[in-house]
């Protein structure tokens, strides 16, 4: 176990030496600049957004589900999780399209009605899953 | 957060994710890549457009009839006319359009071999070539294209999609479409051709 740790963190930081004098070789200054501000940007999102955003939920998962079995908030958790995600997506999609655009190939669907249609089916699939999860541990625990 | 709900949520995140996205440049995934800004079906001859005529500026210029492609070797000049490249022997290559913002598309296109042109106009072999389009403007107007592409015999000035002339979208009246390039160095609405 120890060994493999240390050979993946051998590799990881290799690769991203690798990575390091690629970049250096391949781009201009304005290049890795531009690249700095996207990695620092893509951190700031995550600290200042996704984190406080995805503890806020949490807690409140965690005191209104309080009656629930804790497989079942794992459920809802899940489907938070792979809604929030694929929200991410495509709200860039739902805002170019409101804006317009000149070229007709481009942004081809109804994004925001494909995202209203992916929260009703993630809403269907946890809340069979919460069902599944909760009839499980009643069985369990009778 | 259990490791196994936290294993859970990212791995079917990034699983949808990719199942409703991939069908961008997977053949047989586009009906399920809702949340993909392109479909590769949709477009003018059902391939999608990078940049449109209007945006390259070459809406009169690529309909002219005045239009010439110019083969440049050393001093020497060809012009030819569509009519004079469409009564070359023409060859047909099935390759994609690569583009680089993320969407692939594969078409027939129908053509004039590169390599066959530039015998005709005199050319020697294992040239490299600088291409240039109609375009006004845009990092991609003047590209080149090394010896090993100019030698490959799917390399094309294409002048038709599956039969049919090719759209203006798609760069008439003549493009290049070679294999293995990203999409912005497949030039349309080509103008000049120099061996260097």
């Amino acid at each position: 176990m120890r060994s493999s740790r240390a050979a993946l963190l051998v590799a990881g930081i290799g690769l991203v030496g690798v990575g390091a004098v690629e970049a250096w070789r391949a781009l201009g200054i304005a290049q890795l600049v531009g690249m700095a501000v996207w990695l620092a940007g893509a951190i700031a999102l995550h600290d200042a957004l996704l984190a406080p955003g995805g503890a806020v939920l949490s807690r409140a998962l965690e005191r209104r589900g309080a009656a629930l079995a804790p497989a079942s908030r794992g459920v809802i958790r899940v489907g938070v999780v792979v809604g929030v995600v694929l929200t991410l997506i495509t709200v860039p999609a739902v805002v170019a399209q409101w804006r317009g655009t000149f070229n007709p190939t481009v942004l081809t669907r109804p994004y925001a009605a494909v995202l209203a249609g992916v929260w009703l089916g993630l809403a269907v699939l946890t809340a069979l899953g919460v069902l599944v999860a909760q009839r499980r541990s009643t069985v369990r625990s009778s | 957060m259990s490791r196994r709900t936290l294993l859970a949520a990212t791995g079917l995140g990034a699983a949808t994710a990719a199942l409703l996205t991939a069908g961008q440049t997977v053949p047989g995934l586009a009906p399920l890549a809702l949340l993909a800004p392109r479909d590769p079906r949709v477009g003018p001859q059902g391939i999608p457009v990078n940049r449109t005529a209007a945006q390259a500026g070459v809406l009169s210029t690529a309909r002219d009839r005045a239009w010439r492609l110019t083969v440049l070797v050393g001093s020497a000049q060809r012009e030819f006319s569509r009519q004079e490249l469409l009564a070359l022997p023409q060859s047909r290559s099935e390759l994609p359009i690569a583009c680089v913002e993320g969407w692939s598309a594969t078409a027939t296109w129908d053509g004039v071999p590169v390599r066959d042109l530039l015998a005709a106009a005199g050319a020697p072999d294992g040239s490299a070539l600088r291409l240039t389009s109609l375009e006004r403007s845009g990092a991609y107007r003047v590209t080149e294209m090394p010896a090993s592409y100019v030698a490959d015999p799917l390399t094309l000035v294409a002048l038709g999609i599956a039969g049919q002339p090719l759209d203006l979208e798609h760069g008439y009246p003549a493009r290049v479409i070679a294999p293995g390039r990203p999409g912005v160095l497949q030039t349309k609405w080509l103008s000049e051709i120099e061996v260097l």
